[in-house]
């Protein structure tokens, strides 16, 4: 049972990376970024790239975040940023077709197949829970997303920067006639967006099998989460994953044929009682 | 007599900050009752604690007769208390007949069941026709709410809770942001409304001549107790009432000396045209403002001020063949952010202060925003001119009373360290004692060579502080009248602002 419960929670964490960002992204710019699970994609493949080339697991999970981060940059500084004040169609249309581009460069360059990439030796070990064995590397991610979690907390609510983005996220029209420089906002918010996912992908790359669908599969369980937990709310994004990650883990064991459809009945459940989300702002 | 509205030992917290700290009030049977008292006396809370909006710590709220101390805002409309809201709140794309059919139908019982709704039109259309009359909108019925004036749409809210058929009105602030002409007009409507029936009307207000004008009752607020409650000339002459409230003799200072204008321009407008997509606002405005002037930009509700402030700060981008100029650098089209680099601040008409923030906070962003390591208003100079902001650093934007946001709205603006201070309904909120003080300081902010551009409704505040005013009219500047136009009898003033 708590093998169970422990196993769903590292599984969480994947969820977790990619929806800080997704919800971080829409607080603070009001973009529904479909592309953010291509990003993750990506950060999965560039990790994977690294460690062939560099033979380091620690290497390929520093580079292939970066690089995605700079993927994050190209997309926002070269299109977003062109949409922001056009009508939201335009928005969903443009990250839409950035889902369709990269997973079709993505299997232009590396082919449809599944990859089976290696998993890092110093983590290759398994801890005794009971009766069970949990793989070190589980224990790894539940850390590293836990402090993902705490780093994120840090920077908004006690820097300088993070202030000037919970303003501009509150009241944009208003932080910038303050002299808030907005759009360069946006790309830093969007760049930490895309390197959190692409953080999530690399750190998938040796537990979860590579391909080209990866994104698709994680991007909408991300939105599940968001919407539950409240939009925009990373608070709720943390407690959205846990719980659909813990879901998926007791609901595998208890009633395997409605796995897929847990998550969703709970964000049904969730949005009739509160149509804001668990942690959202009740409009009005 | 038996009252209709009786209150005994009222108490309501927030974590450590009791905003109600015992109220004990017997209203009788009809008639206007006001209540006054400086910004953060818990008026609002009060009038909330009353609604049902929010529920007290201590003590009871009893209308005629029957305990409802803990009854939910909708039970306590049901046995006849209403309320209109701060914030205007109508819905815009419907007429303002359906507005008001909206809650004749909902008392009915009618509005969730389509089939009976057509047989009961006739009476729920003769129903909303006479609270049309009631308010005086009959004419408007079928235009819809959003083309409303300020004032039109204040009378329709009233309307709309009257629709409930209430034996006791709440109004917080019911004149807010009009003028006088709007004012004056929704002010006779709510004394014929009181002189007709014996509707009991209970209002929040801070202009005094809508407190002395319509109210035969006036109780005083001041940290969360009643410390005066009596006739109007019993408050006007009560000591205490003078020194937290009202300031001392006049309320606004006599002018003083009207700034040298040979200085250098420091605004040039010429050909300003603006608008809101298809809606065309301003036409064809042109004028100077020069270093160290304060001009109050006047007019009726509706005529444009407001989108003229927004266009010099870059919110509205000005339409094409606009000119304007800061300093003789041509700035028309500059985004918000790059005009605030350049010395322009703006405080909005409706405050936006950031709600999750601290009130300390609000003005940090400020600093971080130009990346100002430093301000010439510190938080010390920023006391003095706004004394209730001293204890309200660290409370939260959204838990300050209207009054303090408008307070700290100023206080940011200021923080920027403007060379061009553009207000928006300055003193709309604040009490009369901080109006004065207020007054004082833009007097103050001028000398170190702060320009001012200031739109506001309350003519008192415009003469007391501006050197000039530009008066508006439907969307174009029409009249400049002077120091001495504004402290005299200008009669082109006079017909510009009254109906
Ligand atoms: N939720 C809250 N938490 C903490 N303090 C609060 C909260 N709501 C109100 N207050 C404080 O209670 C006091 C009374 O507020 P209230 O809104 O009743 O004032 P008011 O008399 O209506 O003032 P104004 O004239 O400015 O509208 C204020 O100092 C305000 O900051
Ligand atoms: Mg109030």
């Amino acid at each position: 049972m708590l093998f169970q419960g422990l196993v769903g929670l590292s599984e969480a964490m994947y969820l977790w990376l990619v929806a800080a960002g997704l919800s971080l992204i829409f607080g603070v710019m009001r973009v529904l970024n479909f592309a953010h699970g291509s990003l993750y994609m990506l950060g999965a493949y560039f990790a994977w790239v690294a460690f062939r080339v560099s033979g380091s697991f620690w290497v390929a999970l520093l580079v292939g975040p970066l690089v995605v981060a700079a993927v994050g940059w190209a997309m926002e500084f070269g299109f977003l940023r062109r949409v922001y004040s056009a009508p939201e169609a335009f928005q969903l249309l443009l990250t839409f077709a950035f889902v369709l581009i990269l997973d079709d460069a993505v299997k232009l360059v590396f082919g449809p197949v599944y990859q089976s990439p290696p998993t890092p030796a110093a983590l290759s070990g398994a801890v005794l829970i009971g009766h069970s064995v949990l793989p070190t590397y589980h224990l790894f991610i539940l850390g590293v997303g836990a402090l993902v979690g705490l780093g994120l907390w840090v920077f908004l609510e006690k820097t300088s920067f993070g202030l000037v983005i919970r303003a501009t996220a509150a009241d944009r029209e208003m932080a910038r006639a303050l002299g808030v420089r907005a759009s360069r906002l946006f790309t830093w918010v969007f760049i930490l967006g895309a390197w959190l996912a692409g953080l999530g992908g690399a750190l998938s790359m040796p537990v979860r099998a590579i391909s080209p669908g990866m994104g698709e599969l994680i991007i909408i369980e991300a939105f599940v989460v968001v919407v539950l937990g409240g939009l925009g709310s990373l608070r709720g994004a943390f407690v959205g994953s846990l719980l659909i990650g813990l879901l998926h883990a007791y609901g595998l064991l208890f009633m395997p044929v409605f796995e897929l459809a847990l998550g969703y009945m709970a964000m049904a459940l969730v949005l009739i009682v509160r149509p804001w989300g668990l942690f959202g702002i009740r409009e009005g | 007599m038996s009252a209709v509205l009786e209150v005994r030992g009222l108490r309501k917290s927030f974590d450590d900050f009791t905003a109600v700290a015992g109220i004990d009030l017997a209203l009788p049977e009809g008639g206007i009752t006001a209540v006054i008292g400086p910004n953060g006396a818990g008026k609002t809370t009060f009038i909330n604690l009353l609604s049902g909006k929010l529920v007290p710590d201590e003590g009871r709220v009893v209308f005629a007769g029957a305990d409802v101390t803990r009854l939910p805002p909708s039970a306590r409309v049901r046995v006849g208390m209403a309320r209109t809201f701060q914030i205007t709140n109508v819905f815009p794309l419907l007429s303002v007949e359906e507005n008001v059919a909206v809650p004749v139908l909902a008392r009915a019982g009618l509005a969730l069941e389509p089939r009976r709704r057509v047989d009961a039109f006739d009476d729920a259309h003769a129903q909303v026709r006479r609270l049309l009359e009631t308010v005086g909108l009959a004419a408007r019925a079928s235009d819809a709410a959003g083309a409303l004036s300020h004032g039109d749409r204040r009378l329709l809210e009233i309307a709309m809770a009257l629709a409930s058929e209430p034996r006791l009105l709440l109004l917080d602030e019911p004149t807010a942001g009009m003028g006088a002409a709007e004012r004056d007009r929704v002010l006779a409507q709510v004394r014929a409304l009181a002189a007709r029936s014996s509707l009991t009307i209970l209002l929040v207000e801070h202009d005094m001549e809508v407190v002395f004008g319509l109210a035969a009752r006036i109780v005083v607020l001041h940290q969360g107790r009643v410390i005066a409650d009596g006739a109007p000339q019993q408050i006007r002459d009560d000591r205490r009432v003078r020194e937290i409230y009202l300031g001392d003799a006049d309320v606004v200072p006599p002018p003083g000396e009207a700034a040298a204008q040979t200085g250098a321009p420091l605004l040039e407008v010429r050909h300003l045209d603006a608008g809101y997509g298809l809606a065309h606002v301003l036409h064809d405005v042109s004028f100077t403002v020069a270093r160290g002037e304060i001009v109050a930009l006047l007019g009726r509700n509706g005529v444009g001020k407001t989108t003229a402030l927004r266009s010099l700060s870059g919110l509205n981008a000005p339409w094409r063949g606009s000119a304007i100029e800061l300093a003789g650098r041509p700035v028309a089209g500059e985004p918000p952010e790059r005009l605030a680099a350049l010395g322009v601040s703006y405080v909005p008409d409706d405050r936006r202060i950031f709600a999750d923030l601290s009130a300390a906070e609000n003005l940090r962003v400020a600093m971080l925003a130009l990346r100002r390591e430093r301000t010439r208003w510190t938080r010390q100079r920023i006391e003095k001119i706004f004394p209730p902001l001293a204890t309200l650093w660290d409370r939260k934007g959204r838990h300050l009373s209207g009054g303090e946001q408008k307070m700290l709205a100023i206080a940011r603006a200021l923080t920027t360290d403007p060379s061009l201070l553009l207000l928006d309904e300055p003193s709309e909120g604040l009490s009369p004692l901080i109006v004065r003080i207020l007054a004082d300081a833009l007097a103050h902010i001028r000398s170190e060579g702060v320009t001012v551009l200031l739109a506001d409704q309350n003519l008192m505040f415009a003469r007391a502080v501006a050197d000039r005013a530009l008066v508006m009219e439907r969307g174009r500047l029409v009249h400049v009248a002077s120091r001495a136009d504004l402290a005299g009898n200008d009669p082109a003033l006079q017909r510009l602002l009254a109906v």
